[in-house]
């Protein structure tokens, strides 16, 4: 199997076109990531493992109780987010809003969570 | 007893230097800042490829095998995530690469070659970091980030590669 190459071109008529199919996947999937489909639902999960389900279309203001006090989650236009919360580094704040599926937010020091789900329930981790 | 002496082939020694060649160039990009962890330009690949072009497949398979085994010994990343991440890069450029060697030079030039095999390289990472390291979808959103790294860093690459061929043995090539 001795093969070798000869390459006396940089570029080919096959790689001008090869780099342009990859440009647009990848231009593809930067407008993927960005479309990425809504969510119907949103799930929120406080720290007794209390399930809690909503609609996204619904207008909610929802306080769940956690070891350090309330937060404040806010249902509106379709989208969802945290308003307020006791904790000390407001990540969950800063997150801002989410309404994409699978996008989470979560509130380790008051150990609150919510995530947005689908029509029917995907899977978020699968392990063999 | 009977001593059974290993004689080392032509292509063993041209393995061996190619791979120590390899090799430091990993480790210079280990010690080399990145801006965004897990994007790097793999600049080892390069050695991959000229093996490829200049002996065959067998070559350039085994350059980037002992490449991978020893900078993770070196490193001290053998047999973690990290080592299991670049070996599967590693097998996937690999794979693509032999699965496509025949078509270039003849449709396609060393660009294409360069750009499958860093593109194969990310896919293959990403995949094991799906199933085993990070198991949730979220990750997909870093998929066009390092899908455009690996296409940047693969033409850079490959046009690196176009140079280093160009060149004339110089006489201080100690044969």
């Amino acid at each position: 199997m001795k093969k070798s190459y000869k390459f006396t071109k940089l570029v080919n008529i096959g790689d001008i076109v090869f780099i342009f199919i990859c440009f647009g996947i990848i231009l593809f999937s930067f407008f993927q990531m960005i479309n990425l489909p809504r969510g119907e639902y949103i799930k929120i999960e406080d720290g007794t493992r209390k399930v809690f389900v909503f609609s996204l279309e619904s207008n909610v203001e929802k306080k769940i109780g956690g070891p350090l006090g309330d937060t404040i989650i806010v249902i509106q236009n379709n989208k969802a987010r945290i308003q307020a919360s006791p904790c000390n580094k407001k990540y969950c704040i800063h997150q801002g809003w989410v309404n994409k599926i699978n996008e989470t937010i979560v509130c380790i020091p008051n150990k609150i969570s919510l995530s947005i789900i689908g029509k029917t329930p995907s899977y978020d981790s699968i392990n063999y | 007893m009977t001593l059974s002496i290993i004689k080392p082939t032509k292509e063993d020694h041209q393995v061996a230097k190619l791979a120590a060649l390899a090799t430091v160039l990993s480790l210079i990009e280990f010690f080399l800042p990145s801006p965004i962890p897990g994007v790097k330009p793999g600049i080892a690949n390069i050695i991959t490829l000229y093996a490829l072009i200049k002996f065959n497949f067998h070559v350039a398979f085994w350059v980037s095998i002992i490449r991978v085994l020893v900078t993770s010994i070196l490193v001290g990343s053998f047999l973690n995530p990290t080592f299991f991440l670049s070996l599967t890069g590693a097998l996937f450029s690999l794979g693509i690469l032999f699965l496509t060697k025949n078509l270039y030079d003849k449709y396609f030039g060393l660009l294409s070659l360069s750009l499958v095999a860093s593109i194969f390289h990310i896919i293959g990472q990403f995949i094991i970091v799906r199933i085993w390291i990070i198991p949730h979808d979220g990750i997909y959103n870093l998929l066009p980030l390092f899908l455009l790294s690996a296409f940047l860093f693969g033409l850079v690459n490959g046009i690196i590669v176009y140079r280093v061929l160009q060149q004339k043995p110089s006489k201080y090539n100690v044969k």
